[in-house]
């Protein structure tokens, strides 16, 4: 059967108060047809209309009906198409690992066994969670290390035999949505833990127009969910110097992975130097690690950094092509000014690290001393973007994805369920109104 | 053959309900009633002059106007027109249940205004002798005219004077319409024959005991004989006001039955005593009306 995505709407029925009363009134305030004698009708022997007026429930289920409908379409009313999971199907909870430090466990996922869940981390390998024998706490063991969930359940999918029915605990971070959303193979339900639950939660921060930019705000109460948009200036918005990165995001921490050959080891170690001055300037936490070119298997997918900067000097194109994350390329040429150029590398979005690192090759050394600054511009988004979207933009999503626990669950929806409130489902409504006029016109027209 | 076609956009409350308008409809139908025929006068003795003429022979020698031949030393007979002793008595019913509207908005005491002035001027013009009773239980109505010029307009005027109250009179109507007794009278009874007894009936039977001629027009609506009323409807007698709901849809066969069982068992009463009995039912009937006025009438001379 069916069931509504957004039930509120469902208030809407307390219009049908209204046909209801019409019918029921004109039971007795029907028009009076003044007749010269009522003789040959008193003897007619006909029933008398003192109850429903049989021939007219036609026109009042149908108009019922039209108020009906709406409210089903705009309450989300959808029909699994999907036969209901059998006791065999095997039902996941992930839970992100970040929760169990904070509140206990078994609050959380107590309910999720009783529907016959298995507890899994949503780390590196998915390991079970026993709640008897852990005592209601999680051991968190990689919590420091910032995890990429697209990333995770990609492979879930891709290494596993994916289970029939996925719910994710999570605090739905920012550091861990890195990259496009993957299409995955299964479907999932996330249900997000906001930090801290405020009346208007900001979702996403969306670029609107030159000079302005789109906050979508929530509201979020159990099963009620409103977005509502929002739109402000950018201050202090130097159009010239565009963010390279259409949407706007805020950390709060982040994942850099430096992939280098030898011969640019010094290369590697001012530009860590500059990103520990960004992190300790920006007061955000970020996770260096170096991996050597050497290393990395071709075949293999780089996952879970925000950042991937390549000093290789080799033509590695057409591999962080398949990386997941930003990328920023080291191939300094003379004579250019800017730091960072954004260039497009077989559709995908680079940038060109421009000027050489080395302090010893540099034509003006003091330009070194702008790199934090210049950094600090392209990982972070601005100042007064960031404040905004500081708060609740935790995860960086592409285009207008919002993923919070109603929206998401509306959008999965989508592919899982077959809706009838599409465009047929309005059509149909026009269809009844029509019907309504013709038979309101058949049986009241001539009155 | 009448053509009445072009009268029924005259037929309009309005124009029926105005002195003018009721004259020129009564013109118009009679003219579309007599179309080709040339009406002549009925000359001969009578005490309203019309003309002289030279005399011939074989004229009635009491007709020779001797004081003119005393003036010219001609002979000349006198003419006059001739008087009928017809004296014709329209009974409109006008208890309330007239008021009834038909599709187009006239009620049927318009159309007894508009019968009843054809009619009317028909007898007027034959010289017939006209008098009026509106009858009902509130305020009957009474007017008698002698056939002179300017007492059409009258009878008329009467005619919109009618006021429809009240019901029909529950007894004798000996009261309501004064008989003239030694005189053979022509009564045309113009009714929707609701009646809570017999007293129309009564009244037709009582009164052609007594020699006169009666003629009776049942006046029928056409929504009130088609019931065309979709749906349910509540109806209000007009007289008793009584109300009552119905299913017209499912009633309509069963209300039309009764309502032709009724008009047949007037028929065949008022045949089976010899009273001409007409159901009107609109502008078209008016020349079967008056068909069968003129055939009464004759039997009279």
């Amino acid at each position: 059967m069916g069931q509504f995505l957004t039930p509120a709407y469902l208030f809407g029925l307390l219009a049908l108060i209204i046909p209801l009363t019409i019918h029921l009134w004109s039971q007795n305030s029907s028009k009076i047809r003044k007749i010269g004698s009522i003789r040959w009708m008193q003897s007619t022997h006909t029933p008398k209309a003192y109850k429903i007026h049989l021939h007219e429930l036609p026109l009042l289920f149908i108009r019922c009906l039209l108020l009906a409908l709406p409210c089903f379409f705009m309450a989300s009313w959808v029909f699994n198409t999907k036969l209901e999971p059998s006791s065999k199907t095997q039902k996941w909870l992930l839970v992100d690992p970040a929760l169990g430090g904070e509140r206990p466990l078994s609050k959380l996922v107590l309910p999720w066994i009783d529907q016959g869940y298995s507890i899994h981390l949503l780390q590196h390998d998915f390991p079970e969670v026993d709640i008897e024998t852990e005592g209601h706490t999680i051991t968190l063991t990689d919590t420091l290390r910032p995890l990429n969930f697209w990333s995770l359940l990609k492979s879930l999918g891709n290494e596993h035999s994916p289970p029939d029915s996925i719910v994710i605990l999570t605090y739905g971070r920012q550091h861990n949505f890195s990259g496009t959303r993957p299409q995955l193979p299964y479907q999932t339900r996330w249900i997000l833990f906001p930090d801290s639950l405020s009346k208007h939660q900001l979702l996403e921060v969306l670029p609107h127009k030159q000079d302005s930019l789109l906050l979508k705000k929530g509201v979020f109460k159990e099963d009620i969910s409103q977005v509502s948009l929002e739109a402000i200036a950018k201050a202090d918005h130097n159009k010239n110097n565009t963010h390279p990165n259409d949407s706007v995001y805020a950390l709060d921490s982040m994942y850099i992975k430096l992939i280098l050959t030898p011969q640019f080891k010094t290369d590697v170690q001012v530009l860590k130097l500059a990103l520990e001055v960004v992190s300790e300037y920006t007061r955000i936490p970020f996770s260096i690690e170096e991996i050597n070119w050497e290393d990395i298997k071709k075949d293999e997918m780089l996952v879970e950094a925000d950042w991937y900067f390549i000093l290789t000097g080799l033509n590695t194109a057409k591999l962080v092509n398949t990386w997941d994350g930003n990328k920023v390329v080291y191939a300094p040429r003379r004579g250019e000014d800017s730091w960072f150029s954004p260039t497009f590398m077989n559709t995908s979005l680079q940038h060109l690290l421009n000027h050489r690192l080395r302090t010893d090759s540099l034509e003006k050394p003091e330009m070194l001393d702008n790199l934090p600054q210049e950094l600090c511009d392209l990982l972070l988004p601005k100042k007064t973007w960031e404040q905004s979207a500081f708060a609740i933009d935790r995860r960086r999503l592409a285009g207008n994805q919002i993923i919070y626990n109603q929206v998401e669950k509306q959008r999965e929806i989508h592919t899982r369920y077959r809706y009838p409130a599409s465009r047929l489902g309005w059509y149909l409504v026009l269809i009844l109104l029509a019907i309504e006029r013709i038979l309101s016109h058949y049986i009241h027209g001539q009155k | 053959m009448a053509h009445f076609e072009h009268i029924q956009d005259l037929l309009k409350p309005d124009i029926i309900q105005s002195l003018r308008g009721l004259e020129l409809l009564s013109q118009q139908v009679l003219g579309a009633f007599q179309s080709g025929a040339n009406r002549s006068l009925r000359l001969g003795m009578g005490s309203e002059f019309r003309q002289y003429r030279s005399y011939q022979a074989g004229d009635d020698l009491r007709q020779l106007d001797w004081k003119m031949y005393a003036r010219s030393d001609r002979f000349y007979i006198r003419e006059a027109e001739l008087e009928s002793h017809i004296g014709l008595r329209f009974v409109i019913d006008t208890s309330t249940s007239m008021l009834h509207e038909d599709d187009n908005g006239l009620s049927k005491l318009d159309y007894a205004r508009l019968i009843a002035a054809s009619l009317g001027r028909l007898a007027y013009l034959n010289g017939d002798h006209i008098a009026l009773y509106g009858l009902n239980n509130k305020s009957p109505q009474f007017s008698a005219l002698e056939n002179k010029s300017g007492q059409l307009l009258r009878f008329l005027q009467n005619l919109l004077d009618l006021k429809a109250e009240g019901k029909l009179p529950e007894y004798s109507f000996d009261q309501y319409i004064p008989e003239n007794r030694g005189r053979r009278l022509m009564y045309l009874v113009i009714s929707d024959w609701y009646e809570y007894g017999d007293e129309l009936k009564d009244f037709l039977q009582d009164w052609q005991s007594r020699g006169h001629e009666m003629m009776v027009f049942h006046l029928l609506a056409h929504n009130e004989m088609d019931l065309y009323y979709p749906g349910y409807q509540t109806f209000e007698d007009l007289e008793t006001k009584e109300r009552v709901q119905l299913d017209t849809t499912r009633s309509k066969k069963s209300y039309q039955t009764t309502l032709k069982h009724y008009v047949n068992g007037m028929k065949y009463f008022m045949i089976s005593r010899g009273i001409s009995y007409e159901t009107f039912s609109s502008w078209v009937s008016l020349g079967d009306v008056l068909a069968t006025f003129l055939k009464r009438r004759k039997k009279l001379l």
